[in-house]
């Protein structure tokens, strides 16, 4: 028995040895690169225009497009159903074989909300025509669209429609596609506007026998206008306001929280563009911005509040002529330099654009073609000539990198930014790392700062001056300690333009080609559990 | 007060570890029936430093001199090995199977068998990180592992004079590790900006479920045989194998086969914020670094070794007496493993002997056993590995117990 116990202390023995009471664990160096890229202007400014001046700088040549109204923006022609009927008067009568009713022609009125049309062509659109036949017999329909031309052709298409009854007319349902009609609206007399015009022909079938038509058997036809587009109208478009006031937000410049630029001797002028025939008149009435402390710059000059008129286009089709005018803010006809050095986030516009301001001077002779727009462009030509002075910009990252101590984590760390900058642009960059609240936890300050290319030297291979840079970032053990907590990450960059000898701030033009190359590396120190 | 003290000098025994008994006693007693339990557990490096291996196995923090100390001793290839498992067996000599000396014998057990062959630069990426690799090659082609987990049962016969026995099992495969890499070789460049690795290979990982990965059949014997040595004295030889025999599993394994040369020298930045990189998910690693995830399945040797040697002869009543052998594994990281030694037979009830050995997984081992009889019962712990026993010196450490009971 005593045995027994004593193989029994083995066993449990043996167990107790071989429970680990804890894991195996080492610390390990781990090195890789992270970011390897190069960001030049065309990162940097995405749908912007750089140019190479005659000194071999960039400068920005901006066109944008601030809005642009065309045909559609004015006249739509609404879903429309046209119904077309006949029925004889006699109350009994016989009809023999392919005998023909010809129907009077019908107008139809198209509700366009005080736009008086005389002429459009259609571009795309569709017309559903269903016609009923309440004889007993296959009777034969001829539509005709009076006014409804396609190469001259007048619009007409014929149906033939097996027997019904009165109760229980047959019926047709066809679906024409109306691209490239034109239609008169003048209407019969030709002197009206938005009018249609439609005319049924109704035969007995040719081949069939004599019937008995009364005056209960009613024929009908209805046409059916849906999705009709146009590119071309010719009438009088009505005297149309548009009035807004719309915010323009530039997000990027959310990042700034200090600092200040100087720009250089600035412009920008406002291109307005009338391709319509029909006279016009814009206003500005205000512009302005608030950048990200709150502060307020309007711009002001003579042409803020003076109403532009825009005339009518000369011409027609390909020979349409646009009237242009243009509003130029200069720094002697405004404060454009001022406003710019805001760097506003949010820009605030009002404005009104009035359509035939004076009614309808034309004679109803308003035109518009596929080409025609009414528009407004912004273009700025100016020299990247800034003078930047503690102009700081801050940008938050989410970042979720939470570790589980149990297993292999990251102890700390060493962040090395490697540079190569072109820029006349020093950066001192700092990283926050913030708790889900955004409260900052711990502050990573770079070693050193990311020299401009003013401190450095030419390089001959492209002719281009380049400083070298390499700054590091520490992550300590109680940073990473923390990493779970960290929900975000905040970049601060402050950027100068200093002079070569590093005293005093000047304006830095920026040389065709300028970059900044960026090697990112990390070395982690990591505590393997196994 | 004797049970304290005997307490203390097996728990003493137990916390210093030990392995494969040696050597096995030949005896030809007749007994009616016989319980055998067995259990074994051992690892050991070519060069591994205990005070590295012993943390690696029961936990605890391994510093920089610790690793240090193993680095300096690893060779362009090193090997390793853990085995750990134990075994019931009950025979009976009483029935009569085919010829009346013959009894049966029936037996159950689980045994873990793991062991790899690496490079110097593969423990060093493992223990020290890339970062002292900057500038060079971390090279760790040619490196394999092979782990697997079983269960089997068995039934055979066994002579009841010579005890030489055989058996048939079946096993259970409940856990299949294996992999080789072929060619393996990370560069870094100096300035650490960029990583070109090169990998082909493949790694086979059993699936969680089921329990039963495959199923396998092997057998056990035990030949022994006497040999006159000099004129009226006789010497007796053991050819013994274990698991020797294939396993199949199904498709129950997850292959990953990998043929790549991969050159990472970071993300650009569009890649890093527009989450377009090669790393945005799982299947874009397996992806760019051109690894095939596959089911995969198959036949494999199971973890199985064949030993022959001089074993002891309990009839022979001298006071010692010599053992020696070799041993194999089917195992490419084990290479031959030669063991001699010596009995003390220090009375009729208690012997202990010692025995060098060397080869397996790692180098020369001076090994240790005692065994003692009480009654119907005999209880033998030893250890294949002293030096590794008590101190950190030593690249590997064993412990063995066996209990037989004759009835």
């Amino acid at each position: 028995m005593n045995i027994f116990k004593l193989f029994l202390l083995l066993f449990v023995s043996l167990i107790l040895v071989s429970c680990r009471k804890e894991k195996a664990s080492w610390n390990t160096d781990w090195s890789a690169p992270i970011v390897n890229d190069t960001l030049s202007l065309v990162n940097l400014v995405n749908d912007s225009t750089i140019q190479v001046n005659q000194l071999g700088n960039y400068e920005l040549d901006l066109t944008r497009t601030l809005f642009d109204l065309s045909i559609a923006d004015f006249i739509s022609i609404p879903d429309t159903v046209i119904n077309h009927s006949f029925v004889n008067v006699v109350p009994s009568l016989s009809v023999p074989p392919g005998f023909s009713f010809v129907n009077e022609i019908e107008e139809h009125q198209f509700d366009l909300q005080g736009v008086q049309l005389k002429k459009i062509h259609v571009s795309k659109g569709e017309i559903q025509i269903k016609v009923s036949n309440p004889l007993e017999t296959k009777a034969f329909f001829v539509i005709k669209l009076p006014g409804v031309t396609k190469d001259g052709i007048l619009f007409s298409q014929t149906y033939s429609v097996d027997g019904g009854s009165i109760a229980n007319p047959n019926t047709e349902t066809t679906i024409l596609d109306l691209s490239g009609y034109d239609i008169d609206l003048t209407g019969q007399g030709g002197g009206a506007y938005n009018l249609l015009q439609s005319q049924l022909i109704i035969s007995s079938d040719p081949s069939g026998p004599s019937v008995v038509l009364t005056n209960s058997h009613i024929f009908n036809v209805e046409a059916t206008f849906k999705d009709i587009k146009i590119d071309y109208a010719r009438g009088y478009f009505g005297n149309k306001v548009l009035t807004a006031s719309e915010t323009v937000n530039i997000d990027f410049l959310n990042a700034v929280t200090a600092g200040t630029i100087d720009l250089p001797n600035t412009a920008i002028q406002f291109d307005l563009e009338n391709g319509l025939k029909a006279d016009a008149k814009a206003t500005i009435f205000s512009l302005a911005n608030t950048n990200y402390s709150g502060n307020q710059v309007s711009l002001t000059g003579a042409q803020i509040g003076t109403p532009i008129i825009l005339s009518a286009a000369t011409g027609s089709w390909s020979t349409l002529n646009p009237s242009t005018e243009v509003l130029n803010f200069n720094s002697s006809n405004s404060n454009i330099e001022a406003y710019l050095e805001n760097l506003g986030t949010q820009h605030q516009i009002a404005y009104k654009i009035e359509l035939n301001p004076w009614g309808n001077t034309s004679g109803g002779w308003n035109e518009i073609f596929p080409n025609s727009r009414l528009r407004v462009r912004l273009n700025a030509q100016m020299p990247l000539t800034i003078a930047a002075d503690g102009l700081t910009l801050r940008d938050t990252f989410d970042f979720d990198m939470s570790q589980n101590t149990n297993q292999p984590h990251v102890e700390s760390g060493t962040i090395t930014l490697n540079a190569t900058n072109a820029f006349p642009i020093e950066a001192n960059t700092v990283l926050f790392l913030l708790d889900d609240q955004g409260q900052i936890l711990h502050t990573l300050y770079a070693s050193d700062y990311i020299a401009s290319s003013m401190e450095g030297s030419v390089d001959p291979n492209d002719g281009l001056k380049k400083a070298q840079s390499l700054l590091s970032f520490e992550l300590t053990k109680a940073m990473v300690n923390d990493l779970n907590s960290i929900k975000k990450v905040a970049v601060q960059a402050t950027f100068n333009t200093p002079n070569e000898s590093g005293t005093a701030i000047q304006p830095a033009a920026i040389p065709e080609g300028a970059f900044l190359a960026v090697k990112l590396h990390v070395k982690f120190n990591v505590k393997v559990l196994l | 007060m004797r049970k304290l003290l005997l307490t203390i000098c097996i728990l003493v025994n137990l916390n210093s570890e030990a392995q494969f008994l040696l050597p096995l006693q030949h005896d030809t007693a007749l007994i009616n029936q016989e319980i055998i339990c067995h259990g074994n557990a051992d690892y050991s490096f070519s060069s591994v430093r205990n005070d590295v291996g012993k943390k690696l196995i029961y936990g605890g923090y391994i510093d920089d001199a610790m690793k240090g100390f193993s680095f300096d001793k690893h060779k362009g290839i090193n090997r390793l090995g853990i085995e750990a498992g134990a075994e019931i067996e009950y025979r009976n000599y009483q029935v009569n199977v085919l010829k009346k000396q013959r009894g049966i014998l029936l037996k159950m057990g689980y045994g873990n068998f793991g062991s790899m062959l690496y490079s110097k630069d593969l423990f060093g990426l493992i223990f020290y990180g890339n970062d002292q690799y900057l500038g060079s090659t971390a090279d760790f082609s040619g490196s394999r592992f092979r782990f697997m987990s079983f269960q089997k049962i068995g039934f055979g016969f066994i002579d009841k004079k010579s005890k030489s026995n055989i058996s048939l099992n079946f096993y259970s495969i409940s856990r299949f590790l294996a992999g080789n890499i072929y060619e393996g070789q990370l560069f870094q460049s100096a300035e650490n900006d960029s990583i070109n690795l090169l990998l082909s290979g493949e790694m086979n990982v059993s699936k969680s479920y089921p329990f039963i990965k495959g199923i396998g059949i092997g057998i056990d014997f035990d030949y022994r045989f006497p040999f006159e040595i000099k004129e009226n004295s006789l010497a007796y030889f053991q050819i013994t194998g274990r698991n020797l025999g294939l396993s199949y599993l199904p498709s129950s394994v997850t292959q990953y086969a990998v043929d790549s040369n991969y050159v990472y020298e970071g993300f650009t930045f569009n890649e890093l914020f527009g989450n377009v990189s090669d790393f945005s998910n799982g299947t874009n690693i397996l992806d760019t670094l051109n690894i095939a995830k596959s089911d995969a399945g198959g036949i494999v040797l199971l973890p199985g070794f064949i030993q022959v040697g001089k074993i002891i002869d309990e009839t022979n009543k001298s006071r010692f007496q010599s053992f020696f052998g070799m041993r194999m594994y089917t195992s490419l990281a084990y290479s031959p493993f030669l063991f001699a030694g010596a009995q003390w037979r220090i009375s009729d009830a208690y012997r202990m002997g010692v025995h060098a050995s060397y080869g397996g997984y790692t180098g020369i081992r001076i090994g240790w056993y005692s065994s003692i009889l009480i009654k119907k019962f005999s209880i033998g712990i030893g250890t294949e590995d002293v030096i590794g026993t008590v101190s950190n010196f030593g690249r590997g450490q064993s412990l063995q117990l066996r209990l037989r009971c004759g009835l």
